[in-house]
């Protein structure tokens, strides 16, 4: 959409004294992503899922994560709530 | 193909219009029950703090997913592939998630009505007040959008009402039990309203996934079968036919299958468009494999072809040119000419958009804040995260079916109107409209009610105690909520047409996000784990933030997509952070005082400390 008047000036202006420098930071980057290896990617975002679990599972204190849990039932652990959670999406970015 | 669809998109029958008013009647009436439960500012804004995490996590829920997003995620389905799943998928779980460990445990225990009140007591009333005009404007924003989307592209679609009569329909019934009841009727109606779209949803994908032939035909006939298609645009009344369109093409070195007339609800004056089904993308003379240069002179030659049936002041281009090859992939190339590379995905979305949506959203924090302990905070916010799973499935899936039941859509965002046109019998088909109404009414409750709490306690809050000198009492705040309530929602129905129909709607919604998405993360973030920020670490590191994100936004190539709000985000959030420790070390570090209880680590749950801080505050 072609943006007219002060907004369009103003967009100018910011194109003509910012443009320059960062795309000198930005156009290198761009050109190492694109090259990136695909499957890389889904690694990442698995990778996302999978650390997501083991910090709330290893990295937070029990007592922590059930403060004021109804019981010590493992149904009560919100810990088992994040793993049955976030696992179908593990499966989803495997299939997809 | 053209009558075929129009007639699917035509009117509903008796049983579904009288399901549709009953449904309005009976949401009514369950808002406005709880007003007898109000007595306070606290019962109102927070629900006494006596919601439980089912509750908490069907309205989150409810209230994340408007009607906008069935008609524009599946729009997104239609026209971009699978990848628009993103959104609910990785950008939502792991976010919640954060959330509910990180962040929702400080806002609970601190006892806040609001965010920019917890970043108030972090940092300073500039951060509160800033944050809160965002969000203000933002949410009445949203509101117009929301009212707009049900009015035009829902009601007037397919039933052909005037939009603005569906809207201040809207208006008046949830103004009113908002007015009401406050967040304890939103939180009640939303959970019934979420059983209704999940009701809906699931029947609009079974009966989609039963006509495709499930899954893995459905995925065989999209990637595979489904033809390169454009949509050429001609700025003429003249009539132009399909034959001549055709041979231009086909002149222009291309395999042309078919030409069809576009298939649009609303034809717009002096425009003729057409499909063009061509045999596959591939340009003579080039053996150029990269597919965003194939697109980009593939239009090149089309225009430059079409352009012998022009006359004069006329033109011809391509509007779209839709490739399916990569509907079945969720990460995308960083380099896709689609709107969701995979490095904007994970970095941009995944651990900025997603996240400060989730943790700085009031509409989904103030429900969390309503809970009635503070693993029911949590597990509300988890159990959200669980059901917002779903919702691709019944939006994204049936979006995806459109391709191949109705191929000739213009538009990507006409896809849910018509698969509900074409596939649901009467009943069903008032049931789905049902859902998609409650999607929206869930999201207008919630946002309404979030504005006003923000409005009254941060805004119309600082500026009473300012001229006064003295803090807003429960009484007061509770009238002062409730005219923000009326006040907004009527001014929310004025500006809808404006609104609405000034962009594309899931991209302006996005865009308007990252605007402020990234920054406010940063200074939330830095606030909870890091003692050292200051308050005027906080301040520069918003405003310099936005600043940033107006630059990134304005320069155009800087980055591979069209629409960069996923990038964007991601570079306003890590330039906050740089701006926010840098000058945080260049300033006076906080009394030790001041963020007890406010940072990780001294989070307790201390009347106590609470009070001495909220007495500070003042």
């Amino acid at each position: 959409m072609e943006v007219t008047g002060l907004a369009g000036r103003m967009s100018e202006a910011i194109n003509n004294i910012f443009g320059p420098p960062l795309m000198r930071v930005f156009q290198p980057m761009n050109a190492f992503l694109a090259g990136t290896y695909m499957p890389w990617a889904r690694v990442v975002a698995v990778g996302f899922f999978v650390g997501t679990m083991v910090w709330v599972f290893a990295g937070l204190k029990r007592a922590y994560v059930n403060l004021e849990a109804p019981s010590k039932h493992i149904w009560h652990d919100l810990r088992f709530w994040t793993v049955v959670s976030m696992l179908p999406h593990v499966i989803v970015y495997l299939y997809f | 193909m053209k009558e075929a669809t129009r007639e699917a998109l035509q009117g509903l029958a008796g049983i579904d219009v009288a399901i549709i008013l009953m449904y309005m009647a009976g949401v009514l009436v369950l808002g406005t029950f709880f007003r007898k439960y109000v007595k306070s500012a606290g019962d109102f804004f927070q629900a006494s703090r006596a919601l439980p995490f089912w509750a908490i996590g069907m309205s989150i829920v409810v209230s994340d997913i408007g009607a906008m997003d069935f008609v524009a995620v599946a729009g997104s389905a239609y026209t971009d592939g699978i990848a628009v799943a993103n959104f609910d998928w990785i950008g939502s779980m792991p976010a919640m998630v954060f959330a509910a460990f990180i962040f929702i445990p400080y806002y609970w225990r601190s006892g806040v009505y609001t965010i920019p009140e917890f970043l108030g007591r972090r940092y300073n009333v500039g951060v509160q007040v800033i944050h809160a005009t965002i969000w203000g404007i933002f949410l009445l924003t949203m509101l117009s959008l929301m009212l707009w989307v049900t009015g035009d592209q829902l009601m007037n679609t397919i039933l052909g009402w005037n939009p603005m009569v569906v809207v201040w329909a809207m208006v008046f019934i949830t103004g009113v039990y908002t007015f009401s009841g406050g967040l304890s009727s939103v939180v009640m109606v939303d959970v019934v309203q979420l059983i209704i779209m999940f009701v809906g949803g699931i029947a609009l994908l079974v009966l989609s996934m039963w006509e495709v032939g499930g899954l893995a035909d459905l995925r065989h006939k999209v990637v595979e079968d489904t033809q390169p298609r454009m949509v050429i645009a001609f700025n003429t009344n003249r009539d132009i036919s399909g034959d001549a369109v055709q041979s231009a093409i086909a002149d222009a070195g291309f395999n042309v299958v078919g030409v069809d007339p576009v298939v649009s609800v609303k034809q717009e004056e002096g425009v003729r468009r057409f499909f063009v089904r061509l045999e596959s993308l591939e340009i003579p003379e080039t053996a150029d494999a990269d597919i965003v240069a194939v697109r980009s002179k593939a239009k090149d030659l089309v225009t430059t072809g079409l352009a012998s049936l022009c006359g004069e002041g006329e033109e011809a281009s391509v509007e779209q040119l839709r490739t399916y090859e990569s509907h079945f992939t969720i990460l995308l190339p960083h380099d896709t000419d689609k709107p969701y590379p995979w490095t904007g995905i994970v970095f941009g979305l995944g651990i900025v958009l997603a996240i400060a949506y989730m943790s700085g959203n009031q509409a989904v924090v103030q429900r969390t804040l309503g809970a009635r302990s503070e693993w029911d905070a949590k597990g509300g916010m988890l159990f959200g995260g669980f059901l917002k799973s779903f919702i691709p499935l019944m939006v994204a899936v049936p979006g995806l079916c459109a391709v191949v039941l109705l191929p000739n859509l213009a538009e990507g965002d006409r896809a849910v109107p018509a698969m509900i046109g074409l596939l649901l019998p009467p009943g069903l088909k008032g049931l789905m409209f049902v859902a998609l109404l409650a999607a929206l009414m869930s999201s207008v409750d919630s946002t309404l009610n979030s504005s006003s709490t923000i409005w009254t306690t941060d805004i119309y809050g600082r500026f009473y105690q300012l001229v006064t000198g003295r803090t807003l009492d429960e009484r007061r705040a509770l009238i002062v909520g409730r005219i923000f309530t009326v006040v907004f929602i009527i001014l929310a129905g004025l500006l809808a047409r404006r609104v609405g129909t000034t962009k594309t709607i899931y991209v302006f919604i996005q865009t308007a996000l990252s605007m402020f998405q990234g920054p406010t993360l940063a200074i939330l973030l830095l606030g909870i784990i890091w003692p050292r920020a200051t308050r005027w670490g906080g301040l520069a590191g918003l405003v310099l933030g936005v600043v940033f994100t107006t630059v990134l936004s304005n320069i155009k190539g800087l980055f591979p997509s069209d629409d960069p709000f996923l990038f964007v985000a991601w570079w306003s959030f890590v330039f906050s952070c740089i701006v926010t420790v840098i000058v945080s070390l260049l300033t006076k570090p906080e009394p030790k005082e001041k963020i007890r209880g406010l940072v990780w680590g001294q989070v307790m749950k201390d009347v106590e400390i609470q009070s001495v801080l909220h007495e500070r505050t003042k």
